[in-house]
């Protein structure tokens, strides 16, 4: 079995001068860091070079955070508003209160609901800090609300790319195997580009595989972080890539043939029989779906037949019932997209599009085969890949499928050189076994996750029921983040479904939902109806205008975390190497009256009396067994829950302190789990057979809330769908305005940070308007000027513009998130544009399968006048 | 369009790794439906429940007797048998059994199979009980 080698720090150091071990989390790459501290003050911030999690390297987001910790403008103390009228901008009148009058009237708020219904207490949380989502994860189940939330950053992120990531890949994302990969086709992401999930480590990799050659191609409105180092970028129509993809996939079924037939019948559901209406043959005994086993010349059991003698084409007659294998009728379906429709949607070159394709079926080298480390595993070096960009959009789900079906074709997944799901497979820490997992098949012998991020995996999916959750995520059963928290709609739907309570209280965890959901005046009232507030923070933000006791918050350098990179599929690099558990420590003490926000969950607990509750979750969302459970009425600091965690999972002798000195321990990955797929006797969907059915049932439960389902985004095959913007012919509207992840900032605290604002300001993007030039001068417009964006429902925003040629035509490109108009973040304030002004909240703009809400909106463009 | 170019290479060799998954397998039987019960024996059974599901009752734990091979299933319906099934609708899904997110320990082991006997050699056992939700997103 493999030894865990602890790497030993040698920065020798005189008394008050130190080199300690901790973790990043400027954005949720979740770097591992080295923080100087001299005398008490961190000085310098670095990456950790023995870690596998960022390799020692550091982007200018982490070496800056000195600045956030430091920021003269952090909250510090906790306060309570005594004006009790609020709105935007309208002063709350802040007190400062001590710690217990904060918590004694937070827990007899917190007592009172959960006497009534626990539900009432909402929960919503930043993504920035995401690894810090474990002592939420015991809070929200230990009182009993299943309401919980991630704001902008989780309703705009990934809603699709994780559910779709997941069946197909059994991992939270997709990347491409950088080592390996020869050719990679990016659609809306940026990986190994900019931030994100394990960004550093993505860099290094991305920029390494383009020096040995690797070919990268962007599909992208804008020619940003990821193109400007393509090989080729093919400038998009905003919200069409589905149309691109689908074309392409048509391309190598049904006029290249480059197909790998092995991989289809193996490892899809291709070979399953469908009848004639659009559900699987079933076996009568047994209930499996059925194939057809060329060999025999009878239908079987998908889980008797060999794979090798499945049909994946032609029809056949199952006891009276006519019926064809899937991947036959998706390859019939593909037929509609060809390369001259898909240029129509697009504006991509139909000789483009058949010569990407063509590129992509010849690099993905179907049939080939490499050794690593003696093992002879499946080779395909080519990856389609998406992610944010893609799939912010109304037809989110199938957007991603698109894209991730054109690997499926080729065999091109989580092999040598393919497209990979971040981490799917991990066989454990080597000394204990513990936190292992592993793929596996579920029913119809459809592919489970190993491990995720939450307790509801993408497969099986739950019966809909009437929903008794806010986000009406119980009907909406591959939903996740919903909009429904904040929505006009929300109100009425939960009347129309008697929900049995209302969302009373908010507890806050540094989301700042007035900026991160959709337009201010929207979020401010549904914000205004709860009877009250409490936020943990770092800054009066925009947010804080509506909060009735803020928390100060110690920040990253103030808190302990004992899995900043696992579950391993969120943020930890991909590919052969090591892996890496480190942890965050606090390393300096705090300024003011700071806590850490864990021990106060704990606290609160114990005040509103569900201590025992509580532990009972941190035993479960930890798994601590053995000497290391919680006892139930005992209270805990976190750094000793802390210390249970990594005693339970590396042994007795590496608890807190042992990771405290030495920061991280590193093991090496093997080729089975890295390239897991030929080991996993397991498939993945690339016929949704469960969809029109599961839509049905949705349709008979909201249409009686008047909620119409449109059932054609509940095909079992994938499909281009138009966005709302698509379908705008007002004269005018002729720009389509999207948002996208500047590298230099992280949602919108970062924006406060001194440096990083001194280099956006030197960038010409990050706080203007993109357009392209000749469309731009064709209407009379200069670089540098003012001007308008307008919806067709009358939302405006207005900000300066940049004339560039890289970016699509009809494409305006802004950075997310800035904009601010919070007193309380001087630095920030009046910078770039708040672009999700522009966003509505309602159903005609929600993906009705996973609950995304669409970003792009078609505006007409008005010269503004200068103040 | 010109010519097709012909894009396949002449042998696969990565065919026969593609289907090793399932030769490797050990049962290519279709899926074993759920045991039933057929013992006679009992096991005394504590039930601790915790977060929303604590609202169901102040009994605490909830003592049951059930069938020596009892899984977690049985369990569940004992205590809609008790409580009102009403109660435990929000854990039950016809297509998994016990959604996942119901978290179920066994003397403070995970037990993640709901059709897995929950006692192999008859002793009492606790059993806890809690509902997860993860912060999904991002």
């Amino acid at each position: 079995m493999n030894e865990i080698k602890p790497p030993r720090i040698v920065k020798t150091a005189p008394e008050g001068d130190e080199w300690i071990p901790s973790t990043c989390n400027l954005c949720y790459g979740t770097c591992s860091i080295l923080v100087h501290k001299v005398d008490g003050v961190a000085v310098k911030i670095e990456g950790n070079p023995k870690s596998t999690v960022g390799k020692g390297r550091l982007c200018g987001k982490g070496v800056s955070g000195l600045m956030t910790h430091y920021d003269p403008n952090r909250v510090r103390v906790p306060m309570r508003r005594t004006n009790p009228e609020k709105g935007i901008g309208i002063d709350p009148g802040w007190e400062e209160i001590s710690w217990d009058e904060a918590l004694d009237e937070i827990a007899g708020r917190l007592k009172k609901i959960r006497a009534d219904d626990p539900r009432k207490l909402s929960i919503q949380r930043t993504t920035t800090v995401y690894t810090m989502g474990l002592p939420w994860a015991a809070f929200a189940p230990g009182f009993g609300t299943t309401n919980v939330s991630e704001g902008g950053g989780g309703l705009h992120c990934g809603n699709s790319a994780h559910q779709v990531s997941g069946l197909l890949h059994a991992s939270w994302g997709v990347l491409p195997d950088f080592q390996y990969c020869n050719y990679t086709l990016y659609f809306g992401a940026s990986k190994g580009h900019a931030a994100g999930h394990n960004s550093n480590s993505n860099m290094a990799q991305a920029a390494d595989a383009r020096e040995r050659g690797m070919k990268m191609v962007v599909v992208d409105p804008m020619c940003n972080f990821a193109a400007a180092k393509a090989n080729e970028w093919v400038p998009i129509r905003v919200g069409t890539d589905a149309a691109l993809a689908l074309a392409m996939c048509n391309v190598l079924a049904n006029e290249l043939g480059t197909l790998d037939e092995p991989y289809l019948k193996a490892k899809t559901n291709g070979p399953y029989l469908i009848g004639p209406d659009g559900a699987y043959v079933r076996d009568v005994e047994s209930n499996e779906p059925l194939v057809w086993d060329s060999k025999a010349g009878s239908a079987k059991p998908h889980n008797v037949a060999d794979s090798e003698d499945m049909a994946l084409e032609g029809e056949f007659d199952v006891d009276g019932v006519i019926c064809q294998p899937a991947f036959a009728l998706l390859k019939e379906h593909l037929k509609k997209y060809s390369p001259e429709y898909a240029e129509e949607i697009t504006t991509v070159p139909v000789e483009n599009i058949r010569r990407i394709s063509e590129e992509f079926a010849r690099e993905a080298r179907i049939g080939s085969t490499i050794v690593i480390d003696g093992i002879t595993l499946p080779y395909r070096p080519a990856a389609a890949i998406a992610f944010r960009g893609l799939q912010g959009h109304r037809n989110a789900t199938f957007n991603f499928l698109a894209v991730l079906l054109l690997n499926q074709l080729v065999g091109a997944a989580d092999v040598v050189g393919s497209c990979h799901g971040f981490n799917s497979s991990f066989d454990g820490i080597p000394e204990t076994g513990r936190m292992g997992y592993k793929p596996k098949a579920g029913p119809d012998g459809l592919m489970e996750v190993g491990t995720w991020m939450a307790y509801d995996p993408p497969y099986p999916r739950p019966e809909p029921k009437k929903p008794e959750e806010m986000g009406l995520q119980d009907l909406f059963v591959m939903g996740m983040t919903s909009p429904f928290f904040n929505s006009e709609e929300g109100e009425e739907l939960w009347e129309k479904f008697d929900m049995p309570y209302r969302p009373e209280m908010l507890i806050n965890y540094g989301a700042n939902i007035m900026m991160s959901i959709a337009n201010k005046d929207l979020i401010a009232e549904s914000l205004k109806k709860l009877d009250f507030i409490a936020s943990f923070d770092l800054f009066m933000n925009e947010t804080s205008d509506f909060v009735d006791i803020i928390l100060p918050d110690r920040g990253y350098l103030g808190c302990y975390n004992t899995r900043p990179n696992t579950p391993y599929i969120f943020s930890h690099p991909a590919g052969m190497g090591d892996w890496s558990w480190a942890i965050q420590q606090p390393v300096v003490e705090p300024e003011g009256e700071e806590r850490i926000f864990a021990d106060v969950l704990i606290d609160l607990a114990d005040r509103a009396d569900f201590l025992s509750d509580i532990n009972a979750a941190f035993n479960a969302v930890f798994d601590l067994r053995g000497e290391y459970r919680l006892q139930s009425d005992r209270k805990y600091s976190y750094e000793e829950v802390c210390d249970a965690d990594l005693k339970n999972n590396f042994g007795p002798k590496r608890g807190l302190e042992f990771f405290k000195k030495e920061g991280v321990v590193t093991w090496p990955k093997t080729p089975e789990e890295v390239y897991w797929r030929p080991f996993t006797d397991a498939r993945v969907p690339i016929y949704w057979e469960w969809m029109p059915d599961l839509g049905k049932k949705i349709q008979a439960i909201s249409g009686s809330a008047g909620l119409d389902v449109p059932m054609e985004y509940y095909s079992a095959l994938v499909e281009y769908l138009p966005c709302v913007s698509h379908k705008c012919d007002h004269d005018g509207f002729d720009f389509y305005t999207f948002y996208y992840r500047d590298t230099l900032h992280t949602n919108s605290f970062t924006m406060e940070n001194a440096w990083l604002d001194e280099a956006a300001q030197l960038d010409p993007y990050s706080y203007n308007i993109a357009m392209n030039t000749a469309s731009g001068l064709n209407r009379g417009l200069e670089d540098g000027d003012m001007i308008w964006l307008e919806t067709e429902r009358g939302r405006k925003i207005k900000g300066r513009v940049h004339l560039t040629q890289a970016i699509h035509p009809e494409g305006l490109g802004i950075a997310a998130l800035c904009g601010h108009w919070a007193k309380g973040m001087p630095v920030a304030k009046g910078k770039g544009i708040f672009y999700n002004e522009l966003l509505e909240l309602d159903w005609d703009y929600v993906n009705p399968v996973n609950l995304t809400l669409d970003l792009c909106s078609k505006v007409k463009v008005t010269r503004a006048e200068e103040c | 369009m010109g010519e097709t170019p012909d894009l396949k290479i002449s042998e696969d060799r990565s065919a026969v790794l593609w289907y090793s998954a399932e030769r490797n397998a050990a049962d290519k039987s279709a899926k074993s439906v759920d045991p039933k019960n057929t013992a006679v024996a009992t096991i005394s059974i504590d039930v601790l429940l915790f977060g929303l599901l604590s609202a169901i009752t102040t009994e605490s734990p909830i003592s049951l007797s059930l069938p020596d091979m009892a899984t977690p299933m049985d369990v569940v319906a004992a205590l809609e048998d008790r409580f009102g099934a009403d109660s435990f609708a929000q854990i039950k899904d016809p297509n998994v059994g016990i959604l996942p997110c119901c978290r179920l320990f066994v003397d403070g082991e995970p037990l993640e199979d709901p059709y897995a006997p929950i006692s192999s050699d008859g002793a009492a056992v606790t059993v806890e009980m809690i509902i997860l939700k993860g912060f999904e997103g991002g």
